[in-house]
């Protein structure tokens, strides 16, 4: 029987190698697509027989992107076209690009010109999401995608199959729910990057693996008595939290992560995909589902309430909004939410992140600064 | 019993020695900052005054960029903190702080106590730190420390219209050109940083009163002009402006001392 | 050569007395209770014609601002409030208006809106900007969602989904103006704007076209405030024909109003740059670089008679569109104005734009092999220029596109 050690250092090794996981399946004469973010319906990518891992971009900048962007463009995409011209996914078969933002579009086209051997499937999801017309939109799109895909993996993509795919992915979702709530009480266990490289696993293994592996952990960790800590608890929010510095910070400071409202971790796995007479229709609500992130309209602001709610439920000290660097969805959330969290007494941090693994001298004077202050709350 | 604070900023390094009653014994300022000998001058500079050594120093809390690296440290406490306790103590009704630093311009909002209830940090650019000011000294070819004195004889205050270092500094190059005073340019530099700087301010939320200064920047009169006629309110500054984070951080190393 | 001429033109007077003060008639209606709605400039506002409303393009008040010397005191105020410097100036620009402590004056103070309007054909940014101000002043968001083009041409199913939500505008604003929409003035509101996209395009062909133009590209941006506010009327049309005349005798005279000699003709990639507007046109004009062509003002001359041509329409703005097509419209101005360079203005705080520019500038570049230069700007915050950069960049272009003539 494989204990939590185990469990975690396959998890680990998946997270700091996002491709791996991929490249074993193509080793296995399987075919893998890449689903960049957000909310790409992997669901078809796997109901068509193929592997698909998601890219966050990361890694080192070159500068190669620099050709097709200025500096002041957002540092999440500035990767994610780094390794598109570096070669580092060539191997994949094909990917799908979704385009909720206008960072996302540009991506999508530059990508296509700058490598027109790649199989690049634009995903373009409607902004309106709860009316009846984005809804037909968005079927006809996700069939579009479907048709790609078959045609890329040589096989149908069944309703019977796409039914199977949608509850894999939702038996993770419920898996990860309540990994959520598991690692908030074993946080003597679950640091900060351990917690970070469960989410980030789930990005490159596949979904059968990691949710046995993530399940087998939730069971072990609720073997153990609940560890009441005496560290500082925070809520994590933003677009993906996967700098290593700067969890390293966190754990320096004694600042344990008790949850998130972040869309690479929680807030992806929040709803399943509801069952529908047409799943490939499931796959359209799915995204009309989405709620309380910067990247999905929401003209009633609720990712504010959501995480002050989770703050209570929690026992939260504070939130860390880790803004993606130049990304405008998350830059225009800020002044919202402080004026959220300052109406619920909430301390909130806002930081500047960015997908690579740099340290920044500044953010970690603002953690300590914070955690400091947070302190001085208790 | 003495305890130690060092500030390692990026251009200077400061220490300050309290003793059992947390007064100030000793103190000291190098111009060298983190990664260089600075900590080592700037403690033996206040060990000589003191005539003491490592051996009599009961708690060394460290702040500053350079605070990670110094290994005498028995803590290490965040220069927000520290600006935040070192002003009170000198300065206990003030609300808000400023602190322009080389490498950052912050603000910081104190509840009753010196208490640190938050805080703003500039963005990723250089416009509105210390290190615009450096940059735009140099042009002029003034010392940083002259430009309090030319901005008190300036007249009309020359429009820097650009945020970004480069574009500024090529601004300035201009009006250098168009024959303008060293004094008028000046001036606008300080108006163009006080602009930033109290936008940085505003995100605070409303500015409470008394405001006060701290940091190397602060011993710049016409800077400190400027940011009070942006934010319409008087700004403090203590003796020594300079020394307020290593004050905090004597003062955070007493308190660790006394409880052991 | 053309002789330069500086003529009053009754086209412009006329426009003046037509949009007349825009913000005062908005400050009536909200006096008289009337609801008054902000909107993107590329919604479908045929739609508001009809129902005779009142509305505020807040982009376009934040030109206005910006062209008033407001912009650095309302962006200044944004950034206290949280905002980044780094968003749209448009956005911040009028954040911090809104937040105003004391009447701008200029005739620009506006009412809060009662309803807001959002098509994310001009960007996604817009998304986030109006949905903070729904959230502010808790009132109904109305969305005009036009996918992106992502294919070489407009797919049928995208401006049949783009069509699809026009009823339901129509059923809001029937619900917060309390009036019924009328259809037939509908039918007339979208063929007269149909056609004053086809009279705009006219214009811009005829200062495109004719070599050496009787004007420059900088004239157009006169009318296109017209085509934002009062696309679907009649007195738009007239303004427009009374234009197209003034610029036939023009040429008719072998007069232009380009105030230099057509040494080059250049198009402009990117908005313009509203607070150095002038100082811009006056360092191209010296240096005898007739601006022809700009996709900024290319937005508004698309024609139509009918509903599904509106939509196309609002799909072929410039932000909604992906390389292939942009490449397509561009591609066609440069050719038919017989352009020699590209001025490529890199807008610190239009990401959209910015981000699909470089690549955008090499396709075009390589098939046209035309020079081009970037220079660092932004449409309304004057912070993030540079004269001194300008003037080289654009000297360096002149050179080159001198060389290449001899």
């Amino acid at each position: 029987m494989v204990g939590i050690e185990e469990i975690l250092a396959r998890l680990q090794e998946a997270a700091r190698n996002p491709l791996l996981a991929a490249q074993e399946a193509k080793a296995q004469g399987k075919k893998a697509v890449g689903c960049v973010p957000y909310f790409a319906p992997m669901e078809l990518v796997h109901a068509a027989g193929m592997h698909p891992v998601e890219l966050w971009g990361g890694g080192s900048i070159t500068g190669a992107a620099g050709s097709y962007y200025p500096a002041f463009y957002c540092s999440l995409l500035f990767t994610l076209m780094e390794r598109a011209l570096d070669g580092t996914y060539d191997d994949l078969d094909a990917v799908i690009v979704p385009t909720t933002c206008d960072g996302l579009r540009n991506l999508e086209e530059n990508w296509k010109f700058a490598r027109p051997e790649a199989n690049i499937i634009d995903f373009v999801q409607p902004m309106a999401r709860t009316t009846r017309e984005s809804h037909d939109y968005l079927t006809w799109q996700v069939r579009q995608v479907a048709t790609r895909l078959e045609e890329i993996s040589g096989a149908r993509i069944t309703e019977r199959a796409l039914r199977a795919s949608i509850a894999a992915y939702n038996e993770q979702r419920a898996a990860m729910r309540r990994f959520s709530e598991v690692a908030a009480q074993h946080v003597d266990i679950i640091t900060p990057q351990l917690r970070q490289a469960v989410y980030a696993s789930a990005r490159s293994l596949s979904v059968e693996e990691h949710t046995r592996l993530v399940s087998r952990l939730n069971d072990l960790l609720e073997s153990r008595p609940v560890y009441e800590t005496p560290h500082l608890k925070v809520v994590l929010t933003g677009i993906l939290v996967d700098s290593l510095p700067l969890l390293e910070e966190l754990e320096r400071n004694g600042i344990v992560v008790v949850g998130d409202l972040t869309v690479a971790e929680s807030a992806r796995y929040a709803a399943d995909v509801p069952g529908r007479i047409d799943p490939f229709e499931s796959l359209a609500q799915a995204w009309a589902d989405v709620q309380g992130v910067s990247v999905a309209l929401d003209p009633k602001k609720l990712r504010g309430p959501m995480i002050a709610n989770l703050v209570r439920e929690r026992g939260a000290d504070g939130v860390i909004d880790c803004v993606v660097k130049f990304c405008e969805e998350e830059e225009f959330d800020v002044p919202v939410l402080q004026q959220q969290m300052a109406a619920e007494h909430i301390p909130l941090l806002v930081l500047e992140v960015e997908s690579q693994d740099v340290a920044s001298e500044q953010a970690s004077t603002r953690i300590q600064a914070f955690a400091e202050m947070l302190d001085m709350v208790r | 019993m003495y305890a130690l604070g060092i500030d390692i900023g990026s251009t200077a390094t400061k220490v300050v020695i309290v003793d059992d009653a947390a007064f100030v014994k000793a103190s000291a300022i190098c111009d060298l900052g983190a990664g260089t000998s600075g900590a080592d001058k700037a403690v033996a500079d206040a060990f000589s005054q003191l005539g003491i050594a490592w051996d009599d120093i009961s708690y060394t809390v460290a702040t500053g960029y350079g605070r990670q690296r110094f290994e005498r440290a028995n803590k290490q406490v965040s220069e927000l903190s520290c600006h935040a306790k070192g002003l009170a103590s000198q300065l206990p009704q003030t609300r808000t702080i400023i602190d322009i630093g080389g490498q950052d311009a912050k603000a910081l909002r104190l509840g009753p106590g010196g208490m640190l209830e938050n805080f703003v940090m500039n963005e990723k650019c250089a416009a509105g730190t210390g290190r615009f000011l450096d940059v735009m000294a140099r042009v002029l070819e003034s010392d940083i420390s002259q430009l309090g004195e030319l901005d008190a004889q300036a007249r009309v205050p020359v429009e820097i219209s650009s945020t970004c270092t480069v574009f500024a500094e090529s601004e300035v190059i201009s009006h250098l050109a168009a024959g303008e005073s060293i004094p008028d340019i000046v001036a606008g530099i300080h108006v163009s940083v006080a602009k930033r700087t109290v936008g940085l301010v505003r995100r605070l939320g409303a500015v409470e009163g008394p405001v006060a200064m701290s940091g190397g920047v602060a011993r710049n009169a016409g800077m400190v002009r400027a940011l009070e006629r942006e934010l319409g309110m008087e700004i403090s500054v203590p003796p020594n402006c300079q020394l307020c984070g290593a004050l905090g951080a004597a003062l955070y190393a007493i308190e660790r001392a006394h409880r052991g | 050569m053309a002789k330069s001429v500086k003529v009053h033109s009754k086209a412009r007077e006329l426009m003046r007395e037509y949009v007349g003060d825009i913000y005062a008639d908005v400050r009536a209606a909200k006096a008289a209770g009337e609801p008054v709605g902000y909107s993107t400039s590329n919604f479908a506002k045929e739609i508001f014609e009809v129902f005779d409303l009142k509305i505020v393009y807040p982009e376009n008040h934040a030109a206005a601002v910006a062209a008033k010397k407001g912009a650095v005191e309302f962006c200044e105020k944004a950034e206290g409030m949280g905002y980044s410097a780094d968003l749209c100036s448009y956005a911040r620009i009028s954040i911090g208006f809104d937040e105003r402590d004391a009447d701008f004056g200029h005739g620009l103070d506006i009412p809060a809106p009662d309803f807001l309007c959002v098509g994310n054909n001009i960007c996604s940014t817009v998304n986030k900007w109006y949905e903070n101000l729904a959230w502010k002043y808790d009132i109904p968001l109305l969305t005009l969602d036009v996918p992106y083009g992502t294919q070489a041409d407009y797919e049928p199913e995208k401006i049949a989904y783009v069509k699809s939500q026009l009823q339901g505008i129509v059923d809001q604003l029937e619900q917060i103006t309390g009036k019924k929409f009328d259809y037939d003035k509908f039918q007339d509101v979208l063929e007269t704007s149909g056609e004053n996209g086809r009279l705009f395009q006219e214009i811009m062909d005829l200062i495109g076209q004719t070599k050496p133009s009787p004007a420059s590209a900088f004239d157009e941006y006169n009318f296109m405030a017209l085509m934002i506010i009062a696309r679907g009327r009649k007195e738009t049309t007239e303004v427009l024909k009374l234009y197209l005349e003034e610029l036939r005798e023009r040429i008719a005279a072998d007069e232009t109003t380009f105030p230099g000699k057509e040494e080059h003709r250049i198009f402009w990639d990117g908005l313009c740059c509203w607070p150095y507007l002038r100082q811009n046109s006056q360092s191209l004009a010296e240096k005898g670089i007739n601006m022809v062509g700009t996709p900024y003002t290319g937005d508004y001359g698309i024609a139509f008679d009918d509903l599904y041509g509106m939509c196309l329409n609002y799909a072929g703005t410039n932000n909604a569109k992906g390389l292939q097509l942009t490449l397509r419209s561009r591609s066609d101005m440069i050719e038919r104005y017989q352009c020699d360079g590209i001025l490529c203005n890199v807008m610190r705080s239009c990401k959209p734009w910015v981000g699909i520019m470089f690549e955008t500038q090499r396709q075009l570049a390589k098939r046209h092999n035309l020079p081009y230069t970037t220079f660092d700007a932004d449409q309304a915050d004057p912070r993030v220029f540079s004269e001194a950069q300008f003037e080289t960049r654009l000297q360096g272009l002149q050179e080159v596109m001198d060389a290449r003539k001899e």
